[in-house]
């Protein structure tokens, strides 16, 4: 069961910088600094659906890790890292207040949008000022656009993987 | 898509768009623009615009790297710098505009100045 439940998890990761990867490469995604349509977010919101919170963070902190060491330097893996924390606590407190009520799109916003409050808090540390925080208003819009499509296609791909058993039960 | 799904949505895309509209009122005051160039908390360089004839390109040195800006009487401009990403590379002209060099910690931001033109008893 713990092989099982690691493989799974090990391959969805590497989609998940594969994901990214191709995501990097399309120039239209990468107008907006800091601001991304998300394709290996879908990643972490089907790993958010099939495994615990607790696993999904490992989840996260393995694929930024991974791709800030093979696309853009260990230096970014601190913004991800911290926006990767911030993002699992509040989809997780979300989906526990909120249970049935909320769906994958609900979801996906706020953790896109924690996500990205968790990468300028740090940015602005590191920058040492306070105006970088004014940055959040653009990439609010961006995690409602954005998120809202990872929310659609998760959805589609849980409700596929289901279909055909893959899931795997908690 | 649930109910809450769609006031999470739009509570999200107001308040950005609100935030987003009233920075730009909020920052955009004072007639006069300055340059401020800031690495690690401290300003660097700062230039007034209206005292600008010509171009003018400033090479920034800190420990993590080297960024060029180019200041002219139009605002300022980082037009090279020897990181991967370069995302920093842009254009600063309108009071409020900023933009950011993360791995070498430094921020061009225009900031607009009041003109204090005499004193009305």
């Amino acid at each position: 069961m713990r092989i099982k439940k690691l493989s799974v998890l090990s391959l969805l990761c590497s989609v998940g910088i594969v994901l990214g990867l191709f995501e990097s490469i399309i120039p239209f995604f990468n107008v907006i600094p800091g601001g991304k349509i998300g394709l290996a977010n879908c990643v972490t919101l089907v790993v958010f659906s099939l495994f615990l919170p607790s696993e999904t963070l490992l989840f996260g902190l393995l694929r930024s890790f991974v791709s800030s060491l093979l696309f853009s330097g260990i230096q970014s893996f601190l913004y991800s890292a911290v926006g990767c924390v911030f993002s699992v606590i509040a989809m997780t407190v979300t989906k526990t207040l909120l249970k049935e009520k909320v769906s994958f799109v609900g979801i996906s916003i706020l953790g896109a949008l924690f996500f990205n409050i968790g990468q300028v808090a740090v940015c602005s540390l590191v920058i040492q000022n306070i105006q970088v925080l004014r940055y959040l208003s653009v990439l609010g819009i961006i995690s409602a656009i954005s998120g809202t499509a990872t929310g659609y296609i998760s959805k589609l791909l849980i409700s596929y993987l289901n279909s055909k058993n893959i899931g795997m039960e908690r | 898509m649930t109910k809450t799904d769609k006031i999470i949505l739009w509570t999200v895309a107001f308040f950005s768009l609100f935030a987003l509209v009233f920075q730009n009122v909020l920052f955009s005051k004072g007639e006069k623009t300055k340059i401020v160039i800031e690495s690690c908390g401290k300003v660097y360089a700062s230039y007034e615009i209206a005292e600008i004839r010509e171009k003018k390109e400033v090479n920034i040195e800190t420990e993590f790297g080297k960024n060029t800006v180019v200041i002219s009487n139009e605002g300022a401009e980082i037009t090279d710098a020897d990181c991967k990403d370069r995302a920093c590379l842009g254009k600063v002209s309108k009071n409020g505009d900023f933009t950011v060099c993360l791995p070498h910690k430094l921020i061009v931001r225009a900031e607009g100045i009041k003109e204090v033109d005499g004193v009305a008893y």
